[in-house]
């Protein structure tokens, strides 16, 4: 299961990256004439309503949504996780203050502070980036905050302070190691609805915009044809999907991997 | 060399130890108690770990700030489970001082060497706990913490561990619920009782002559091979808010208890007891 995991990611990865030979159509070339064409030998995933290659869009659309999966999660990880480390071991009133800044990005709900933010900006992909990154940071550094205060009470990290080890050098050694395994389960089971977060703000018309090829944006564009035809929001959801299935896949393997208990003596 | 004065220490707003007084002095100090009186809460207080609410912790005769020269004369040894899980033994032992050499102090507390490379799940539980004393030892402490170093282990691997405590010429205050050990590896001890210490003395007196009814329950608590079990008593134990904490499950209360008793001279033990002297 986990090797079919990473072997998907992979797959949806390099189909990705291979996009430009891979795909038999470009992924902005409209046809009038093609508009909605079910699944064929010509166009294997049929077209859209614009005529365009649904396949090739697929697998362009896969950079878009997968390079916003990877920066909003990879930013959100460093920025929560940094604070999150610092106000669970330092504790007090480092805590106190982080946690409450927190809590004010939690107050607010995702999908608003992201249109609110993607409102101030120019819609663009990056404007996506940031927009969700701003209100993702804050579910890592609770995590992060809620594991590394425990790991901060355990006898190891107590003998190193009575070494006189500097607390930053505990934290980096010590407690980001065993804490990070919460995190890296959290980021592989998020990484579906970061996808799904930016086709909504798309839809909204606040993030990539036609003709660019994004899955989400595909959906959202689709769902209304959804019962006359099918294959429209069908492929780019089966795409969101699976890469979901198989970052999760990758979570529990990472989980696993980075469990020393399960490493054997060589 | 380490003394408690008066220590008050707490856990948020719930103290968990009440104005102690107590110091370690050279020939091991033993500080015995169940589970929940406080003798961890006081081992983190003597390690600079955790700050009193009251009174204070003098090293040398001085209050206790400058933790960095503190830190390399008083070490603790944990539990065999007090090693990070992740980081291999020999990484462990070297991380105070990363340029001595590993291999000598593994030695010197009877590990292979070949183990520096392992993680500590892959050691047995008698090999962590030479772990933990080694990377306790690579400091040259003056002082050892060592907090029931010995519970987690079965009886022959106790006996070798013992064995090897007892052979080193450091310093060292001993944390544990087990009398055997305790009179072993020190010369005085201190018996505590809900946060409080309600008997001290020379170890091997305290221990064959109990003064106070608490130390004498410990003492016959002890299983003996051929005898019959200590007698449960079907509840859970209770400790008085007021007066003598201790009262409610004492066989000798008396109206008097109801007051908490102050720590008197008795040759050279204290004992905290309304009735000590009739023991």
């Amino acid at each position: 299961m986990r090797r079919l995991g990473a072997f998907l990611l992979a797959l949806i990865v390099l189909a990705s990256l291979a996009a430009p030979w891979l795909a038999p159509y470009p992924e902005d070339a409209v046809d009038p004439l093609s508009s909605l064409l079910p699944p064929s030998p010509e166009h294997w995933f049929g077209t859209d309503q614009a005529g365009r290659d649904i396949f090739s869009r697929v697998l362009y659309g896969g950079q878009t949504s997968l390079l916003i999966a990877i920066a909003v999660l990879g930013s959100s990880a460093l920025v929560g996780v940094a604070l999150g480390m610092t106000a669970g071991y330092a504790g007090g009133w480092l805590r106190d203050v982080i946690m409450r800044v927190t809590d004010i990005f939690l107050a607010f709900p995702a999908l608003l502070l992201s249109v609110a933010l993607a409102v101030v900006l120019d819609p663009t992909v990056t404007t996506v980036i940031v927009a969700i990154a701003a209100t993702w940071w804050p579910w890592y550094a609770r995590l992060s905050m809620s594991v590394a205060a425990s790991v901060s009470t355990r006898p190891y990290v107590d003998a190193a302070r009575c070494l006189g080890v500097p607390a930053p050098l505990i934290v980096v050694r010590h407690v980001l190691p065993n804490s990070l395994t919460p995190v890296l389960v959290q980021l592989s089971l998020d990484a579906g609805g970061v996808i799904l977060t930016a086709a909504a703000l798309s839809y909204l018309g606040l993030g990539a915009q036609d003709p660019i090829a994004e899955w989400g944006l595909m959906v959202e564009q689709g769902q209304s044809l959804i019962s006359t035809n099918w294959w429209v929001v069908t492929f780019p959801g089966l795409a969101i999907v699976l890469t979901a299935f198989a970052f999760n896949v990758l979570g529990e393997g990472l989980r696993n991997a980075l469990d020393p208990r399960r490493t054997v003596i060589k | 060399m380490l003394k408690a004065e008066n220590v008050t220490l707490a856990y948020g707003r719930t103290p968990v130890v009440h104005d102690v007084t107590l110091e370690i002095t050279p020939g091991g100090v033993g500080l015995i108690g169940e589970s929940g009186s406080g003798k961890t809460t006081l081992a983190r207080a003597f390690l600079g770990l955790l700050k009193p609410v009251k009174g204070v912790i003098l090293y040398g005769g001085r209050p206790l700030t400058d933790l960095r020269a503190f830190r390399r004369e008083v070490q603790p040894v944990f539990q065999a489970e007090s090693l990070d899980p992740r980081m291999r033994v020999g990484r462990s032992i070297a991380e105070a001082r990363p340029a001595m050499p590993v291999a000598s102090l593994m030695e010197a507390v009877g590990l292979d060497p070949a183990l520096a490379g392992r993680r500590p799940h892959e050691l047995s539980g008698g090999q962590r706990q030479r772990v933990v004393i080694a990377r306790a030892l690579a400091v040259e402490p003056r002082l050892l913490i060592l907090d029931e170093p010995t519970s987690a282990l079965d009886v022959t691997v106790q006996a070798r561990i013992l064995e090897l405590l007892a052979g080193l010429e450091t310093e060292r205050l001993l944390i544990t619920h087990n009398l055997a050990v305790v009179s072993r590896l020190c010369r005085t001890s201190h018996v505590l009782f809900a946060g409080r210490v309600v008997e001290s003395g020379p170890t091997a007196e305290l221990l064959a002559r109990p003064m106070h009814p608490y130390t004498r329950a410990l003492r016959e608590a002890v299983p003996e091979l051929g005898g019959s079990p200590p007698a449960a008593t079907g509840a859970e134990p209770v400790t008085a808010a007021t007066g003598c904490a201790y009262r409610l499950r004492c066989p000798l209360a008396v109206p008097a208890c109801e007051e908490r008793p102050e720590p008197v001279a008795i040759g050279d033990r204290r004992v905290a007891c309304h009735r000590a002297t009739e023991l």
